[in-house]
């Protein structure tokens, strides 16, 4: 281990805010990738559902 | 009747049939010379810009010219491969075009040179007075001249693909220059650092060479593309 | 052999993609959190501090694998750009379309991160390094490829122009990598000296190794997700994708 608490961990002796922030935006971007597709995939399916009820009624 | 026949069934040899487009494409571009002086005019505006920009100051533009012609003649001939094949896709003469028994390749290859006259090469021949304006030094006229003479050639072929690809395609201009612009990028390293090279009485030579291997690469490979987008929007159509 | 092509022809199948790739998928989600889980916690706690460039330098265990993701993303595109446009195989172009967005954002994140890094370290946030420019052309190609895919309004049309394009880049690439090389060792004299090597620590470069292979499995994760979205889209009219809703 590195750092001795979690304040240390934090701030990185100086370079902290650096660090953090670019894995921040990276978790945001990797995040936006995987969640995109799950979301579409998801919308298609309500899509198909709704079809088949509106097919079904007729 | 049968003349007729015989005469639409008569295929013309390759080189003819190049030459024939060549001169039915100039004919057109001689009957429309706004075509022509649209990206020279803008050529010009650009020009009037730097300074306003940047400061009258003569060393100041001395110094940024060789760069600043480079990426104005860059601009004018993306400008100018815009309506390449716009009006022909429009009015449905592309399509019969395609369909003709000659090779593609080398018929594309003639329609975009006859376009590159008509644009790249009359930018090249007022780059030196954009040159002058900005106040290159007179010892890198020749440099630059050559540079984009050469370099235009590769432009606009690396454009007339974009154009192709986007032909069919409402308000493709700025699509055409977002896909264009990074292709761009070898093209203006080496032409506008033989110039700089030329404004410093260095030798420019081998500067022009790489942009002469660009050319044949661009001159020699781009047809393929071109057709190939071209045929794509056909299909759309 | 005869099996072999028989896999490539199954594999061009958006049917059988589909139902292969949902065994794969939670493979490669396990795969890709559990080593970037290790890879983090080794390089963000344990991996020693760099003694000239401080903690900043732990931003490589992302700014690398991505820039790796960057590149290789691009090969495997001009690859399934070839396939497509020469067997016309469906598959193809569905992957290829993943590969753009894919292949953007992991550009993306290599800019940023080697932004932030820079500010530490050199001082400043941007430097017109040789590798930075090159980078950042291509995400404008990316881009490019991306935007042209997306105008056409029939699908197959956009993938085959992407295709196309995805061609050209690829012969411009290495002449574009190495026009900004040669441009920036002509421009080097003002800059900073950037692409010093030093020999990493072994306890250092280990987590590294474990970062680039967890993101090559987020890649490989990334595409399916990406690619079995897209097959869900785009044949939601067929009777195996309705029969996959209850």
């Amino acid at each position: 281990m590195q750092f001795n608490s979690l304040q240390e961990l934090w701030f990185m002796g100086g370079h902290g805010s650096y660090v953090w922030s670019a894995f921040a935006i990276t978790a945001t971007v990797v995040l936006g990738l995987v969640l995109q597709p799950i979301l579409k995939r998801r919308k298609v399916f309500a899509d198909i559902k709704q079809r088949k009820q509106f097919e079904a009624q007729q | 009747m049968s003349d007729v026949s015989s005469a639409s069934l008569r295929r013309p040899s390759m080189a003819k049939a190049c030459w024939q487009l060549f001169l039915a494409e100039s004919k057109l571009l001689i009957r429309r010379p706004m075509d022509v002086f649209n990206p020279l005019l803008f050529g010009f505006l650009v020009t009037l810009m730097f300074p306003l920009g940047l400061g009258p100051d003569p060393a100041t533009l001395a110094k940024l010219a060789p760069g600043l012609v480079w990426i104005i003649a860059l601009l004018s001939c993306l400008l100018a491969t815009d309506q390449l094949f716009r009006e022909d896709f429009d009015d449905g003469s592309l399509a019969l075009w395609l369909l003709s028994p000659q090779p593609m390749y080398f018929l594309v290859m003639t329609r975009v040179f006859v376009h590159w006259l008509a644009s790249g090469f009359i930018i090249t021949l007022v780059s030196p007075i954009l040159a002058i304006m900005l106040n290159i030094p007179m010892q890198a006229i020749p440099a630059l001249f050559l540079s984009i003479l050469i370099g235009s050639v590769s432009l606009i072929f690396i454009g007339a693909i974009g154009a192709a690809l986007t032909v069919g395609l409402k308000n493709s201009s700025i699509l055409l220059t977002l896909i264009i612009l990074p292709l761009y990028v070898p093209v203006l390293i080496f032409g506008a650092a033989g110039v700089q090279a030329a404004t410093m009485d260095m030798a420019a030579g081998s500067y022009l060479a790489i942009l002469a291997a660009f050319m044949f690469l661009a001159v020699s490979l781009a047809p393929l593309a071109i057709y190939g987008g071209l045929k794509i929007n056909l299909d759309a159509g | 052999m005869k099996s072999l092509v028989q896999f490539f022809f199954k594999l061009g199948s958006p049917n059988w993609f589909y139902k292969v790739s949902s065994y794969l998928v939670p493979v490669f989600a396990l795969l890709s959190i559990g080593l970037m889980s290790w890879g983090l916690v080794a390089g963000l706690l344990y991996a020693p501090m760099d003694f000239k460039q401080g903690n900043s330098y732990r931003i490589i265990y992302i700014h690398v694998p991505s820039s790796f993701i960057a590149l290789s993303c691009y090969y495997m595109m001009a690859l399934l750009a070839a396939v497509y446009l020469i067997w016309r195989t469906k598959m193809a172009a569905i992957v290829l379309r993943s590969c753009a967005v894919i292949g953007a954002a992991m550009t993306f994140i290599a800019l940023v991160t080697g932004a932030i890094w820079g500010k530490p370290t050199w001082g400043t946030w941007w430097v017109w390094d040789a590798r930075v420019t090159s980078m950042l052309v291509l995400f404008f190609i990316y881009m490019g490829i991306f935007a042209l895919s997306k105008a056409y309004e029939r699908e197959e049309l956009g993938s085959k122009a992407a295709a196309i394009l995805a061609l050209v880049g690829t012969v411009n690439i290495p002449i574009i990598y190495w026009s900004v090389d040669w441009w920036f060792a002509l421009h080097q004299g003002a800059t900073l000296k950037l692409t010093e090597k030093s020999a990493m620590d072994s306890a250092m470069l280990f987590p590294l190794l474990v970062m680039i292979a967890a993101t090559y499995c987020l890649y490989v994760l990334l595409i399916l997700l990406h690619s079995r979205a897209e097959i869900i889209r785009s044949e939601q009219r067929k009777q195996w994708v309705k029969d996959l809703v209850k």
